[in-house]
């Protein structure tokens, strides 16, 4: 069961903030214009606000230089979930055994190797580095500086699976607790918002570049006019618990995950590095139902993985296929990425804390940007919801495919008491 | 100046230690041991002076440091 959230995303820092945000369809994207001096495409972006007096309020000064960017974001909703929890401020001398971590990041501390590492060390200067830069730019660093804060004893580890990293991340923490190898897992992904995780995107022109002048409208998963993702930094953790601990010590239970599964299409069959074979995304789709023991016309929300590039109709076609739904009972689908952008590796936590707040608060956010749907879309375009609903949800699946051809989808369902 | 260096990384729960020539950085400050090496450059930083690896592995107290310092600076103003 889920019983901690965490969240610093580009709509909102913390529970209230983000709920806020994703009920009022708040486009967190704004004009970067460091973007536009570097000369790239895209100049827009979403960006968590206020990180760097965040850092100050949570982690010491001494703390501090040892994390990037990246991990500071990851260390606050870590920390924010932690406490959402209702978990006990950690004993400075003892270990809890009995909490593991798995949290992820598609790029990891590259702010670090760009403005510090590389110039640095081209100018012969390794020697004055100093201490901090192996655990600033590990890719375990999250995982690592959270194990220390927390004293955290279980597993403790970072997963990278691109864009899937977070989905993949609760997918491997909620198998941990099921194995009964780990009574809590802290499940997170997070990514810096940094020029040079961009930049290659901005290359490969993927993000979009023709809303700079409209940054709240330049998110447009499933629009005719989409024409790239909108790149963007964040961070989210879920507490996920074994039931028995949770009612123990009288947990609060947001939601419970009711199934998952994860895949990689093996660059087959139209899959590449860069492409999906429909297939795996299909199979990862019906294995994640079909592990949760539910027909697919229990699943009141998809919360798709949407990006706003030419992949959005082939993940709907994916979606209708795994489900095999008729088109007037396809359900609900939104796009969180409307809101706030594509936080990479961070996506698909963020994007789940989304759903277990939807599921927790009934309601369903809106996918915005989208008045013009896309014309192979049509078919499921009464599904799209333009303003908030308020309904009672049961289920809500998210997916999240990534580069590698990689697939991880996630069930959640509601808790009953 | 080493003072300040030395406080930047001591943990919180170590702050009032008092700082006497034998106080140990590591043990008694809470100071990571990989943290040497930072206070160790702001040090040459500040002091203009060089300290080799040996000096460097084996200052364990505010005093071996302040040793250290000392003699550099020294040497600096006889060879000036």
């Amino acid at each position: 069961v889920i019983t901690g959230l965490g969240v610093l995303s580009p709509i909102g820092h913390g529970l209230a903030e983000f709920a806020e945000g994703l009920r009022e369809g708040r486009s967190g994207i704004r004009y970067e214009p460091e973007l536009e001096s570097l000369g790239f495409g895209c100049c827009v972006a979403g960006v968590p606000c206020g990180v760097e007096g965040l850092a100050a309020r949570y982690f010491e000064p001494h703390v501090q230089i040892g994390m990037d960017r990246y991990a500071t974001i990851g260390c606050i909703a870590g920390l924010d979930c932690w406490k959402d929890a209702g978990l006990p401020e950690p004993a400075k001398d003892r270990v809890d055994w009995d909490t593991s971590i798995v949290f992820g990041s598609g790029i990891g501390g590259i702010e670090t190797i760009g403005r510090t590492l590389v110039p640095e060390t081209d100018n012969r200067r390794a020697r004055r580095l100093g201490s901090t830069i192996p655990e600033r730019i590990m890719g375990s660093s999250v995982s690592a500086r959270l194990a220390g804060i927390l004293g955290a004893g279980g597993q403790v580890t970072s997963n990278s699976s691109a864009c899937a990293t977070g989905t993949e991340a609760i997918a491997n923490a909620w198998w941990m607790v099921r194995e009964g190898r780990a009574r809590r897992v802290i499940a997170g992904g997070c990514e810096g918002a940094s020029p040079y995780i961009w930049a290659g995107f901005d290359a490969m022109r993927v993000l979009s570049s023709r809303f700079n002048d409209a940054p709240s409208r330049a998110s447009r998963p499933m629009s005719a006019s989409a024409g790239g993702f909108v790149p963007a930094g964040g961070g989210a953790a879920l507490m996920l618990e074994d039931l028995d601990t949770a009612l123990q010590r009288g947990a609060r239970i947001y939601a419970e995950i009711a199934g998952g599964a994860v895949n990689c299409g093996g660059h087959r069959n139209g899959g590449t590095m860069t492409a999906a074979n429909a297939e795996g995304a299909r199979r990862c789709i019906r294995g994640a139902v079909d592990s949760a023991k539910i027909g697919a016309d229990e699943i009141d929300l998809i919360s798709g993985h949407l990006t706003a590039t030419a992949a959005d109709p082939m993940e709907a076609a994916n979606w209708r296929a795994a489900l095999n739904l008729p088109a007037e009972q396809f359900p609900l689908i939104n796009a969180p990425k409307s809101l706030f952008g594509h936080t990479l590796g961070a996506a698909g936590a963020i994007e789940s804390v989304a759903c277990v707040l939807q599921l927790y608060r009934g309601f369903v956010h809106p996918s915005i940007n989208c008045e013009d749907v896309h014309p192979e879309l049509g078919w499921c375009e009464r599904s799209i919801p333009r303003t908030a609903v308020e309904r009672d949800l049961e289920i809500v699946a998210k997916a999240s495919f990534g580069f590698g051809d990689v697939n991880a989808c996630i069930v959640f369902r509601r808790w009953k008491n | 100046m080493l003072e300040v260096q030395i406080a930047k990384f001591t943990v919180p729960e170590c702050r009032n230690v008092a700082l006497t020539p034998t106080t140990n950085l590591v043990d008694e400050l809470g100071i990571d041991s990989a943290r040497m090496i930072d206070i160790v450059l702001n040090v040459e930083d500040a002091f203009d002076i060089t300290m080799s690896d040996e000096e460097i592995h084996s200052a364990r107290t505010f005093g071996d440091l302040l040793e250290i310092v000392r003699s550099r600076t020294q040497m600096k103003g006889v060879t000036a």
